[in-house]
């Protein structure tokens, strides 16, 4: 029972849990792995990323499965290549702005850093509003959710990939804002990089989706 | 064990050189152009299987698909750059995801005629 008690102390060498502001995690030994000598946020969300192969990999093998198994409407019915076209262009400029908001934190420029956020949020904000509208559009064109196997493997891969950008759009405007109140500092660059890889994955896989979904249905 | 040992045994860091932005530029521009050659199979045909072409459209879509997979997360996400650890774990994920999915479609590509059956069974 001794030990037990002597243990907290022994294994703490940080500042005091009431000093502890979440910024300055490499005091408590929380920021890197001594061992690899690399970030354990940054390997959590890689692993996170390599997890999240295996969810679109079901989702894109599903839609490869069922695409041409229901009756009624089909991929070649309802799709508008070039309107598609230009919203995979804006995603994939997001990906380029994304990489000036990381290149900018890292150089200190608080101002740059908010408007490459900003502008990628905004680009992947059109990314959802044309994706809304498509939706929409091959709704009116009679292809719900439900109506054959295409449509309901084409909607849960494109509203999973839409789930996942609102994510990152909620991620990049939560770095704005703390950004605007400071509590975004210079050390704290890995968090937008964090965030940045994030980012880039999605886009990544729209590039798979837009070529087997779209350019090859 | 002492901090000192821990320091010493360090071997793969992640503090690495960021390409420039002019890089950044570069990479962006030929992703764009990749993605405009990919859309212009579009305008040759919107149904690339039966188009006497075939082969080339499809392998030449999927090849521009492959590389621009592979610049986005070597140069936008530093896998390049990195550290070797961050490729493995990402990599794993990938392969995985790539061998269970094809093992799977291969499956179902074998059974095909059994699922028409049922198919026709259901109706």
């Amino acid at each position: 029972m001794t030990d037990t008690a002597a243990a907290p102390e022994a294994i703490t060498t940080g500042p005091a849990a009431d000093e502890f502001d979440g910024a300055d995690l490499e005091s408590w030994g929380l920021g890197t792995n001594n061992a690899t000598g690399i970030s354990n946020n940054k390997l959590g969300m890689w692993l996170f990323l390599g997890s999240d192969c295996l969810l679109f990999g079901g989702l894109i093998s599903t839609y490869l499965l069922l695409r041409h198994r229901g009756e009624g409407i089909g991929p070649a019915d309802v799709f508008d290549i070039p309107f598609t076209s230009v919203s995979s262009f804006v995603l994939l400029m997001s990906s380029v702005s994304m990489v000036f908001a990381v290149s900018s934190i890292s150089r200190g420029d608080h101002q740059k850093l908010r408007l490459w956020l900003l502008v990628t949020s905004m680009l992947g904000g059109t990314f959802i509003a044309g994706q809304v509208y498509e939706f929409t559009s091959f709704y009116r064109e009679g292809l719900g959710y439900t109506t054959n196997l295409f449509s309901s493997a084409f909607y849960s891969l494109t509203g999973f990939h839409g789930v996942h950008v609102t994510v990152g759009i909620v991620m990049l405007m939560s770095l704005f804002v703390m950004s605007l109140t400071g509590r975004l500092s210079e050390e704290r660059a890995e968090t937008v990089e964090i965030v940045g890889l994030y980012w880039h994955f999605v886009d990544v896989v729209w590039v798979l989706i837009f070529t087997i979904v779209y350019l090859i249905p | 064990m002492s901090t000192a040992t821990v320091d010493t045994h360090t071997t793969d860091h992640d503090d690495h050189d960021h390409p420039s932005d002019a890089l950044y530029w570069k990479v962006g521009g030929m992703l764009g152009i990749l993605t405009l050659l990919e859309v212009g199979t579009y305008f040759i045909t919107d149904d690339p299987y039966s188009h006497e072409l075939a082969p080339l459209l499809i392998g030449g879509l999927l090849a521009l698909m492959v590389i621009k997979f592979i610049t986005i997360i070597s140069f936008f996400m530093h896998l390049k750059f990195d550290s070797r650890i961050f490729r493995f774990v990402f990599v794993a994920g990938l392969v995985l995801a790539v061998g269970v999915y094809l093992a799977i479609l291969s499956t179902f590509a074998y059974f095909d005629s059994g699922y028409e059956a049922g198919l026709q069974l259901l109706r």
